[in-house]
């Protein structure tokens, strides 16, 4: 068989990714998922490693208190702020999209935190305070929320407050990702259905959302993997802090790392299958 | 069959006389610590001499915390002594320590000497402690060394895998001009954990907001080891830990200080703006505490203009003496430090560390630093030496009592901390395991914190700690030496 040399030049330019993703993607999996079946130990004179089983994936779930704990929470939080995440990406996005006075400028500010607030940036500017509402009195929010919801169900939304600029600060990239597709409808469709009397309300509600959908997925499942591989994300952490830890270490904590990824693989299907598209039933 | 039998016989009685000629060679080798039990004693008693440095040319790295400048003024000091070995430092940052040694253990890059932080299960997990028994047990300098350090190290008993590298003791600072003040009388020297404990009720004068103490170091860390002459935290004899008297006493003791206010509002709490009007500042710094429970390294910082100005004059003071006790043992912060499993120098290595760490050869060398290494701006760079000798050598001491302010506080003081005992994180398995699985992170959460809140009773849990932590001293002697 005979390649054509346009399909050699596609190997050629995806090369780079191809190899990264081999090297720095595939082998760290492959080497976790080994990690994770060993008791691993890390010596001067190279790694040594007692086959464990699945004794790691048990002692996740029954030796370690935090997991399970932190797991819900993270699954609570999510449940709150990804919707916030997107749904304020998409009015921001809505609006760049709109003929202003210095519109880039605008567009540039709201990406800005995707460029400067990553990394250790973003934790000094917590550990600074600087992401909190000062005028925002999280005792008062607490006093009022816990009046109306459970206690547990309070601090997540009152946490939701306290943090609200980091959450919006988290939403560059989805903007920019709306901002492409809104970009890309047809501004006939807004006229004709003007002419036919629609209100902008309407217009929202029969063109501008039909025609978002896929990329509203795309966005929950962008937005819910960046929350999930979040340096501020305690479970990270403790995946982190198990590694180093000394009668646990890298086999304790890879198995860990493979249990919460295969929790959130489950969130990411069960957020498919609700937005995914739906095939239109034949008309008889 | 007959000579088949004999050949065989013959050939299984040669072996086995070889094999015997073999290992009484080796039991009879100087550097060779791991014989049988009923040789060691003999071995001890023919005090092997320590075996000769190198005269090759070779390369050390040592990385540890200390002073970046002080480290590279003592590796200096120790090539001139060895002109054929040549010392390199190692830096790394002090956060995340056993992570960065981790990750040079990883790419066979572990240093030649090195400190390990707060936890000794890490590199005992992970092999990466040289066995230095034989080096030890055969050094005459290993008899200076202060009495309750020199078991230190022997994690299993029988190993000698770390040495003490460095050592800060407890120490109580009282203000000498609110004792003034109040009109209480200064106590002895010889003070003891009673009288400690009547002296932060008596010194609390509500009206005047002034209060007993302050906390940095904890009265349950100390009472335990001053009272029960014990060699651990938590009441460690030597064979068991027992939280069931010393701890749960001022661990409820410290809670009723907390809670009637003899004890300062803590750090950033709404009780601290109260108090002080600022919920950020130090309470050692208000001038409203009678005693600071602290560390040997805060002498320096009391010394400063911000306190002496406010009219504070804090003086030290040892941790005092156990009611009963029979021993000066007392809490201190020991740093540990070791050589690589893999190092390929372990005689000369063995050698560095000892340098760094207790030796007198690297005390005399460190003395000079501290009068002699500046900064940039010309000041001097230790204000207060760093640190306390491991060794019970009167030079070395006397050097250090010169550099240090004259007063008859830090006389008392020197002469009453010659006993110190290492906490538990850097010398006992299994400890820092059991405080961040159970102590602190456990059933209670914080298991201090619940007992100061009212939430539980020391003298309830006790009994249940005290088996906990035996029980995980047991698996991590059995898991982490594999």
């Amino acid at each position: 068989m005979k390649i054509k040399r346009k399909t050699l030049y596609g190997y050629l330019f995806i090369s780079p990714w191809l190899v990264g993703f081999l090297l720095l993607v595939l082998w760290p999996l492959i080497q976790s998922f080994y990690f994770s079946l060993n008791n691993m130990r890390i010596t001067p004179t190279g790694l040594q490693f007692k086959y464990a089983g699945f004794n790691n994936y048990l002692d996740v779930w029954l030796k370690d208190m935090f997991f399970v704990q932190e797991l819900l929470q993270f699954m609570l939080n999510i449940s709150l702020r990804v919707p916030v995440i997107v749904v304020f990406a998409l009015i921001i996005a809505m609006l760049l999209n709109e003929k202003v006075k210095f519109q880039g400028g605008f567009r540039t500010i709201f990406f800005l935190p995707v460029i400067v607030a990553g990394g250790p940036v973003i934790d000094q500017l917590i550990s600074q305070g600087a992401t909190t509402v000062p005028m925002v009195n999280q005792d008062v929010i607490l006093s009022i929320l816990t009046q109306f919801f459970p206690m547990w169900f309070a601090q997540v939304i009152g946490e939701l407050f306290n943090q609200i600029i980091i959450i919006l600060w988290y939403s560059g990239v989805q903007i920019l990702i709306f901002l492409a597709v809104l970009q890309k409808i047809d501004p006939y469709l807004y006229e004709a259905a003007k002419i036919d009397g629609g209100s902008g309300w309407e217009c929202f509600w029969k063109i501008t959302l039909p025609t978002i959908k896929p990329i509203i997925l795309i966005n929950l499942i962008y937005t819910l993997v960046f929350l999930a591989n979040s340096s501020q994300n305690p479970i990270i952490h403790l995946i982190y802090t198990n590694m180093f830890a000394a009668t646990r270490g890298y086999g304790f904590a890879s198995a860990m790392a493979w249990m919460y990824a295969l929790i959130i693989s489950v969130l990411l299907l069960i957020i498919f299958f609700v937005f995914r598209e739906k095939k239109p039933k034949r008309m008889i | 069959m007959r000579r088949k039998l004999s050949f065989i016989l013959l050939s299984a009685i040669f072996f086995l006389l070889i094999a015997a000629g073999c290992s009484d060679e080796t039991a009879n080798e100087p550097e060779n610590g791991e014989g049988e039990s009923d040789n060691v004693s003999d071995e001890k008693a023919a005090a092997p001499e320590l075996e000769a440095m190198t005269t090759e040319e070779i390369t050390l790295s040592y990385a540890s915390w200390a002073n970046h400048t002080l480290n590279e003024f003592l590796a200096e000091k120790f090539m001139e002594k060895y002109p054929n070995i040549t010392v390199e430092i190692v830096q790394l940052e002090q956060d995340g320590w056993n992570d960065h040694l981790t990750n040079l253990a990883s790419t066979g890059d572990l240093p030649d000497v090195y400190w390990y932080m707060g936890n000794v299960d890490i590199p005992i997990r992970n092999g990466w402690l040289g066995d230095i028994t034989a080096y030890f047990e055969s050094d005459p300098e290993s008899d200076d060394i202060l009495v309750t350090m020199k078991d230190a190290g022997y994690f299993d008993g029988e190993q000698k895998l770390a040495a003490p590298a460095a050592y800060q003791p407890y120490t109580i600072y009282l203000d000498e001009n609110l004792f003034n003040q109040l009109n209480v009388d200064m106590p002895s020297a010889d003070w003891t954990y009673g009288e400690m404990i009547d002296l932060m009720q008596e010194m609390t004068v509500p009206e005047q907001g002034i209060y007993g103490y302050n906390t940095f170091t904890k009265l349950v860390t100390m009472a335990p080891i001053v009272n029960q002459d014990a060699y651990g935290e938590f009441g460690w004899d030597g064979e068991q830990y027992d939280l069931t008297t010393d701890w749960a006493d001022s661990m409820n003791q410290h809670a009723e200080y907390v809670r009637s206010g003899v004890h300062a509002p803590f750090y950033d709490t709404d009780e601290a703006e109260a108090a002080f009007g600022d919920r950020l500042l130090w309470a050692a710094s208000t001038g409203r505490i009678a005693m600071q429970l602290d560390a040997w390294w805060t002498m320096g910082l009391f010394a400063e203009p911000e306190f002496v100005d406010k009219g504070m004059k804090w003086v030290p003071y040892p941790v005092p003496q156990g009611d009963n006790a029979q021993s000066q043992h007392k809490p201190a912060f020991i740093d540990f430090g070791a050589i690589s499993s893999a190092t390929e120098h372990p005689r000369e290595a063995y050698e560095l560390l000892k340098f760094f760490g207790w030796g007198k050869d690297g005390w005399t060398a460190k003395l000079e630093a501290f009068e002699a290494l500046e900064n940039e701006d010309g000041s001097l760079m230790f204000k207060h030496p760093d640190g306390l000798p491991l060794i019970n050598d009167e030079e070395i001491w006397n050097g250090l009592q010169e550099l240090l302010p004259q007063s008859e506080y830090v006389s008392n003081f020197l002469e009453r901390v010659k006993e110190p005992i290492a906490l538990g994180g850097a010398s006992h398995p299994g400890f820092q395991t059991f405080l961040d699985e159970v102590y602190f992170g456990g059933e209670y959460g914080d298991v201090e914190a619940a007992i100061i809140n009212g939430e539980v009773n020391a003298y309830d849990i006790s009994q249940n700690l005290t088996d906990m932590i035996n029980q995980y001293r047991e698996e991590a002697l059995e898991e982490l030496f594999w």
